[in-house]
Order: structure tokens, then sequence, then C-alpha cells
């Protein structure tokens, strides 16, 4: 997109916005956000008559994204965590069609804080500690949260008896076969492993972020200011999240400390405290295997729209290559110990 | 001798990330010229050994599906692992090596079910070190902090 396209879409969401609010405002300036090839998102600051200045989100849907996702999802998350334990941006609008704005989207408040890459061993320095402990609890609050809250209507979950684990490794496995322009013998073999060998059933299910991990928050200091990008928030295992978010990948330099915070065993610790959930290992074993195929099948996904065309930021091109070589040597390196 | 391509991708590379990103305003912008500098920089990496890192694949997993012929029962199977693995690519091209490779990858996964069904441990583990190998082709990872600092 050119500047002078993006100057464009800034002027028409301001005359959105300020038909939305019934109040004038003037444009300061509108930036897009890199990375996160699901959605397009722009930092928007307006002003309002008195000058004040008023700094937003807005976040496109992309005609093609990495995996559909529908804005509703999200949304419906944030919904669900307004001023509560879990921090998330103030929700103001949704539209879920192109009728407005040529794409469905939504508006949040722009929190404070910053997001770090995921890759960076060094990000939350010197403060890994205290955002470590964070991190952990909120993630026992996500696990926690009341799934009659009327918000979460809109979250898919499994249906009937179906089991959480079962729908989602047949979910990514669809997307494998869908968008998968080789042969992994690697992937293949941790596909066969995950459905022979099932973790239990878990007592009760939970809402699941989806994408739980570092890079996914904003911190200030010692504070998670914003729990981010739940467009693959849905209804599943406890263990489903806490398995994403201690893989390997997130700590790709220091696999003892996940997400680059804590321990991992003072990690656990926190989450099943506050979550009140016991922690079985032979079955976070399995979430930690099936998030190596989920991680790839999002990662393979990547290159297919790269090398389709349909989208060629080069975030998607560094998807396939980097992360999807990580997760695959996490599935060599547990494949193979389970051999010997 | 005349500059390679590894050469001028590097020098190219090192270009943008050093002489043009810094001129460009746009935060996104400049993140994605990075990420593309960065990348041309690992392409440049991998594309000396690219052929004869196939070629290599393609033998050992010829190899391997040749030394497991006598515990397969399928006759089908049978038949198209002696044809592939009888046969030879054409030329050495990048694209005809790989298109190969994902054949041989195909019927290696098919033997490594049976090999799992019958449980062979042995077999399996020598399938295990070939893959180990092949993704040690591939491994990229390492190159992930260089990738950081060029972006």
């Amino acid at each position: 997109m050119t500047l002078i396209e993006e100057e464009k879409l800034g002027l028409e969401f301001l005359t959105y916005y300020s038909e939305l609010t019934n109040k004038k405002y003037t444009l300061k300036e509108i930036n897009r956000v890199f990375g996160g090839a699901s959605k397009e998102t722009y930092k928007v600051k307006l002003f309002d008559i008195d000058k004040e200045e008023v700094k937003l989100i807005y976040r496109r849907s992309q005609e093609s994204s990495l995996i559909e996702t529908d804005q509703l999802t999200e949304y419906s998350a944030y919904l669900a965590f307004q001023d509560s334990s879990v921090p998330v941006p103030k929700t103001i609008a949704i539209e879920e069609t192109p009728d407005k704005l040529g794409a469905p989207f939504i508006i949040m408040e722009e929190l404070e804080g910053l997001a770090a890459s995921p890759f960076d061993s060094s990000a939350y320095a010197p403060f890994e500690e205290a955002l470590g402990k964070k991190f952990w609890k909120i993630l026992a609050d996500i696990t926690l949260k009341d799934l009659s809250d009327p918000a979460l209507t809109n979250i898919d979950g499994p249906k009937d008896n179906e089991k959480p684990w079962k729908r989602e490794l047949d979910h990514w496995v669809k997307v494998i076969n869908s968008d998968s322009m080789g042969v992994e013998p690697i992937l293949e073999a941790a596909i066969r492993h995950l459905y022979k060998k099932p973790p239990q059933d878990s007592s009760r299910k939970c809402l699941v972020h989806g994408d739980y991990r570092n890079g996914n928050f904003l911190t200030e200091g010692e504070e998670i200011t914003g729990i981010l990008d739940w467009e693959m928030a849905h209804i599943g295992d406890p263990l489903e999240d806490l398995a994403w978010a201690l893989s390997p990948i997130w700590s790709w330099e220091d696999y003892s400390k996940p997400a680059y915070l804590i321990d991992r065993e003072e990690a656990l610790k926190i989450r099943s405290y506050s979550s009140q959930i016991e922690i079985n290992e032979e079955d976070l074993s399995w979430w930690e295997l099936f998030s190596c195929v989920k991680g790839l099948a999002i990662w393979i996904s990547a290159g297919h729209e790269f090398i389709s065309g349909d989208n060629t930021d080069p975030i998607n091109l560094f998807s396939a290559w980097i992360p999807g070589d990580i997760h695959t040597e996490i599935i060599l390196n547990t494949l193979e110990k389970e051999l010997n | 001798m005349k500059p390679d391509i590894n050469t001028a991708l590097i020098f190219s590379a090192q270009e943008i990330t050093t002489r043009f990103l810094p001129l460009i305003k746009e935060e996104y912008d400049q993140s994605r010229l990075g990420s593309w500098g960065g990348l041309m920089l690992i392409a440049s990496l991998q594309l000396d050994s690219a052929a004869d890192n196939l070629y290599k694949e393609n033998n050992q997993m010829s190899l391997w599906l040749q030394s497991k012929l006598y515990n397969i029962n399928d006759e089908n199977l049978k038949r198209k692992i002696q044809d592939v693995t009888s046969k030879k690519p054409e030329d050495i091209k990048i694209s005809t090596l790989d298109k190969y490779n994902q054949t041989l990858r195909a019927l290696f996964v098919e033997v490594q079910i049976i090999m799992e069904d019958l449980e062979e441990v042995s077999s399996l583990k020598e399938s295990w070190v070939i893959l180990r190998e092949m993704h040690g082709h591939r491994k990229i990872s390492p190159l992930l902090t260089l990738l950081q600092n060029k972006s």
C-alpha cells in the first residue's frame, strides 16, 4: 500500500469514526504495524475539537490472510475481558462486512506498551521475573474464564461429544493438507504419533487464547498492559495454551525459560496453582507436540500465501523459513527421544 | 572469475540494510525492507549447497528404500520403489532434483508407516538418522540472530 493509499484509508476511517461517535475529529496520522500477517493493523491518531489526541487501533481483514479468522472471534474475546484481570484493549466497534470501509474490521483503543519480537531473548530484561509471574498468572485467569459469559457465544468449540484434542488436530491437519507444497516426513510422523497416542479427555473445557506467547502481549516496565491477538480463540482443553506458550520455539536460545521469562518449573507451578488444574505430564507432552504441528500448519499456510502470490509480505516467507524450521527440529528431537 | 550469484545477493542484502533502510521513515516499510534484506542474505547462504544437498538426500532416501524392500509385502509399492530408485533425475537443476526429492519423500513416508506397524525399530532409527541429516541441510534457525540484527 502506497503512502497515498494509506492516507486515503486514514481519511475514510476518520469519516467513519466521526459518524460513529457523532463528534468531529481531524486525522493526525495513520501507520501500519509490521508483523501479524492475518490482519492489517494500523495505529491511528486523531485530534478531537479540543486538540486532544485520540489513539486507536484499526484492524482490517486482509483479502488473503495467513489463517482464515473472523473478526468476531477476536472482538468477542476482547469484550469478554473488558475491565478484568486479563488486560485487553477497550473495544469500540466491529464491522463484519466490507460495506463500510472495504473490508471487515474492528476498532479498539490503543493501549500503552510495547510488543517484543518472540525471537528476541533479551526483550523483557530486566523485568523477566515480574513479567513472567504475571504472564503465567494471566494464562490461569483465561483458563478460569466463565464460559457462560454471553460475550463468548460466538466463540467456536467442540460440539456435543467432540473431543477438544481431536477437533484441534483435525482442523490443523486439514490446513496442512490444503496448503502444503511438499511432503514433510517429520511432520507426517508427528501427526501419526498424535493420533495414535491421544491425551486423556480433560474434565473441563476452557477458553483458549489460541496464540498465547511472548510477542503477543504489551509491556511497560514490569507491567503487562495488554494481551493481544485473540483471533484464534476457541473453547478447548486447558493444556492447549499452556503447551503453546511453553514451546521451545518461543525461547529458542534458552529452553529453560519459556517465553524468555521465568523457569519452566516455576511457570508450571504458577499456572497450576492459579488455575487449580493439575497438570498431567503425559498429556502436556502430547499438547507440546501438537503445538509443533499447529505451528507448522500456520507456517505452511504462510508459505502457501507467499508462493501463490496472494500475500507477498516478507513475514510470510520468514514464517515459512524460520519458525517452520524450528518447529520441525522440535518434532525431530521429540520423536527421536521416543524411539530411543 | 566473474562474481557469483551468492556474492551478488550478499552485497545486495547488505546494501539494502545499511544504505537504503535508514532512509525510510515509515516504520512498517522499514521493517518490511529490513526483512527482505535478511531473507535475501539467508537465501544467498543456502544457494550454493542447495543442489548438492538435494543430491545427497535423494541418494540416502533411495538407498534406505531399497534396503527395506524385503520387508514390504505390497507388490505395487515395491514396484514403485524399484521403479523410482532405478531412475535418476534427467538433469541437476534444483527444480528437477527437488521434484525427485518429493517423490522419494512420499515413498519414504509410506515405508516409515510400514516399519512403524511392524515395530521395526532399527529401520525406524535409520530413517530418523536420514531425516535428521535432511533437516540439517535446510536448517536456518541459527541465522535467526543474524536476521534480527539486520531487520
